[in-house]
């Protein structure tokens, strides 16, 4: 009895329900990996659209792409470069948020050392405008951090 | 409306917290709209740390400059890697150091590894405070430690370590160079290092033959030494023991001899008989003692390199050649034996040294980069007689290669070509007629060879290149049990690189 169970929730597609009112369906399997879907099956049940109320219908498909090659086991690094090689600066902030959210920990590393990467040897200027932080320190207190910090400038990268 | 609370309430309970909009955002927007990206810098600093971790030292120690929620953020990841270009910006690099020191001395962060790279100073700089930075960043709380201060003159005066502390527990790895041969490890030193596994050392100057041995028993749980260039002060004999060395590499600086040691029969005794693997390069005129044969040696590379003809001129070639013969007797349980260089500068003179070669009873793979081979062909075998279980062979063939005369052929077959040798790989090959009798002496007398290369030279006196490679190739068709690949001349340095045991690099 148990094993049927177990076979047929392998096969089992859950509902996911966007924020923006959009229904997607994913293999029980690739739901596993995110954890806040999964804590939101145990509690309520494969049956029922999962409601998500923070993610939306621009983003999600991205994700489930991405889940439906990592349980086949098919995520190599080209696979990688492929997935965000016509993201902007921007629409890897949204996944990245999303995965963050849904506690999906490999598309978080993954998209954690995009970021990183995208940020590399850019400026301070720009790399405020990406995290959306407002600068709060006084022209004295900044270019005093900043000659505090001149022995590890090297060089900048053109802004893009 | 309970099973919707219940929604709400599992949602907001994942491991990664869900975004708390501040107020005066939240009123302004829709709750259908779109998260806004602008939302990233309101994830916990956990995230943003996260982050961070990815990027360069450079890169996160910018974001401090970003606001002053970010000021700190980037002290808090683990692993850190200080590199400056800039050599009149020092002082601000170390205050840098102190504050993160000071942090984790006062447990507000955690660091797990430490690398700090100074270019060479434009002023020199204070011997006393590198010396107490070193001290606290040996006390540190860290696990990997890598203190580096290029150039060659710029401390005043010697960089002393304190003869007593007690560097810290948790310290496993540690690459330690001041240039300049400035870290002085004076007499009456004390220091125990509890846990630490890797030991780099650098341009460090042992004060005597006592502070050798004190420094080294300090390491009860040592696997790895490296000890490059080092300078041995007026020291005549030097004993590095420590039995729980599994990997030793010392490279001796042949001109950090020359003003001190006139006397020509210095001495370095290596006391370790766990030892797995072996690094010897240095001049030639150091004897090199095994003081306890290693018993289970994997590997061991052999490089001497004469700097100064001249002086040694007065050294009979047959003290380099016992010193030679002298290193390699202790390493009889090798498996793999690389010698490179000019570790016998004659033809080593076998009535007077070769018999007190042990067996290498374990050898499987023997590789000669010498840059002039100096094996005759009689010494050659009398070498090979005593590797009875090789199986793969590289040589060089040499100017002093046929400089014997025919009695070569009297010594007994050496048995491993008969029943081990599988792999064997000449080099330097010219094309000339004593040259190819020898590789015909291989193809007949090699019965269970099954891979033979032969790479021609590429001087201007070969007889052969890639275009009558072809004539070459049928000189030997027909004759021995595998096929030869004859390779260019371009092809050489790659092979050498390709023969896994034998690439070995030096980055220090």
């Amino acid at each position: 009895m148990a094993q049927e169970a177990s076979s047929s929730t392998s096969s089992k597609t859950i509902s996911l329900k966007t924020g923006d009112g959009e229904i997607f369906e994913i293999e029980a399997s690739a739901a596993k990996q995110m954890k806040t879907v999964q804590r939101l099956i145990d509690d309520l049940g494969d049956d029922i659209t999962i409601p998500l109320h923070n993610v939306f219908s621009k983003e999600l498909p991205k994700i489930i792409e991405y889940y439906k090659k990592d349980i086949t086991g098919e995520i190599t690094k080209d696979f990688e470069a492929e997935f965000v090689k016509d993201l902007n600066d921007d629409e890897v902030k949204v996944l990245f948020l999303a995965a963050n959210y849904l506690d999906a920990n490999k598309l978080f590393e993954f998209l954690s050392q995009n970021i990183a990467d995208r940020l590399e040897s850019k400026s301070v200027e720009y790399v405020r405008k990406y995290f959306g932080v407002e600068n709060d320190f006084t022209p004295e207190e900044e270019s005093k951090l900043r000659e505090e910090r001149a022995w590890s400038f090297r060089g900048i990268k053109e802004d893009e | 409306m309970f099973e919707k609370k219940k929604i709400e309430e599992i949602s907001s309970s994942s491991m990664v917290s869900i975004v708390h909009l501040p107020p005066h955002l939240s009123f302004e927007r829709p709750p259908h709209k779109r998260i806004n990206i602008d939302m990233i810098s309101y994830l916990p600093d956990n995230v943003l740390n996260h982050i961070l971790s990815f990027l360069s030292t450079e890169d996160a120690i910018k974001t401090s400059i970003l606001s002053t929620k970010w000021r700190y953020l980037w002290t808090y990841l683990s692993v850190f890697d200080f590199y400056s270009i800039w050599p009149n910006r020092i002082c601000s690099l170390l205050h840098e150091i102190t504050t993160l020191i000071d942090k984790s001395n006062h447990h507000q962060i955690e660091i797990k590894r430490l690398t700090i790279r100074i270019p060479e100073p434009e002023v020199p700089l204070d011997a006393h405070k590198v010396a107490s930075l070193v001290t606290s960043l040996l006390t540190l709380k860290i696990i990997d430690l890598q203190f580096r201060i290029n150039g060659k003159e710029h401390l005043k005066t010697s960089c002393m370590l304190p003869r007593r502390f007690s560097p810290s527990y948790s310290l496993t790895k540690l690459h330690l160079h001041i240039g300049g041969y400035a870290l002085h490890i004076p007499n009456g030193i004390h220091i125990q290092f509890p846990s630490l596994k890797t030991l780099n050392l650098s341009y460090a100057t042992f004060e005597n033959e006592e502070s050798v041995e004190q420094f080294f028993s300090g390491f009860p749980v040592l696997e790895e030494l490296t000890l490059y260039h080092c300078y041995w002060l007026f020291m005549d004999h030097i004993t590095i023991a420590i039995s729980t060395l599994r990997m030793l590499t010392i490279h001796v600086d042949p001109y950090s001899l020359n003003d001190c040691n006139d006397n020509e029969e210095m001495s370095l005794k290596i006391d370790c008989v766990n030892l797995l693997s072996l690094t010897c390069i240095s001049d030639p005129t150091i004897q090199f003692v095994i003081v306890k044969p290693p018993t289970s040696l994997l590997d061991a590379y052999i490089a001497f390199s004469l700097h100064s003809t001249e002086q040694y001129m007065e050294y009979a070639a047959e003290y380099v050649s016992r010193c030679a013969v002298g290193l390699l007797s202790g390493l009889a349980s090798v498996k793999s034996l690389t010698l490179s260089e000019g570790t016998f500068i004659e033809p080593p003179d076998i009535d007077d040294h070769f018999h007190l070669l042990p067996k290498f009873h374990n050898l499987t793979h023997l590789c000669l980069h010498l840059e002039t081979n100096f094996f005759t062909r009689k010494s050659f075998m009398q070498f090979l007689l005593r590797c009875p279980k090789l199986e793969v062979l590289a040589f060089p063939l040499g100017y002093y290669t046929f400089k014997d005369n025919d009695d070569w052929a009297l010594i007994p077959l050496p048995c491993c070509f008969k029943s081990s040798l599988k792999k064997l790989h000449i080099t330097n090959f010219d094309g000339f007629a004593c040259e190819i009798q020898f590789v015909e002496f291989f193809l007949e007398n090699a019965t269970v060879l099954e891979e033979f290369q032969i790479s021609l030279s590429c001087s201007r006196r070969s007889k052969y290149n890639s275009k009558n490679l072809a004539d070459l190739k049928n000189r030997f068709v027909g004759m021995g049990s595998c096929d030869i690949q004859f390779r260019s001349s371009e092809y050489e340095i790659k092979t050498y690189l390709s023969c896994e045991k034998c690439c070995f690099t030096y980055v220090f």
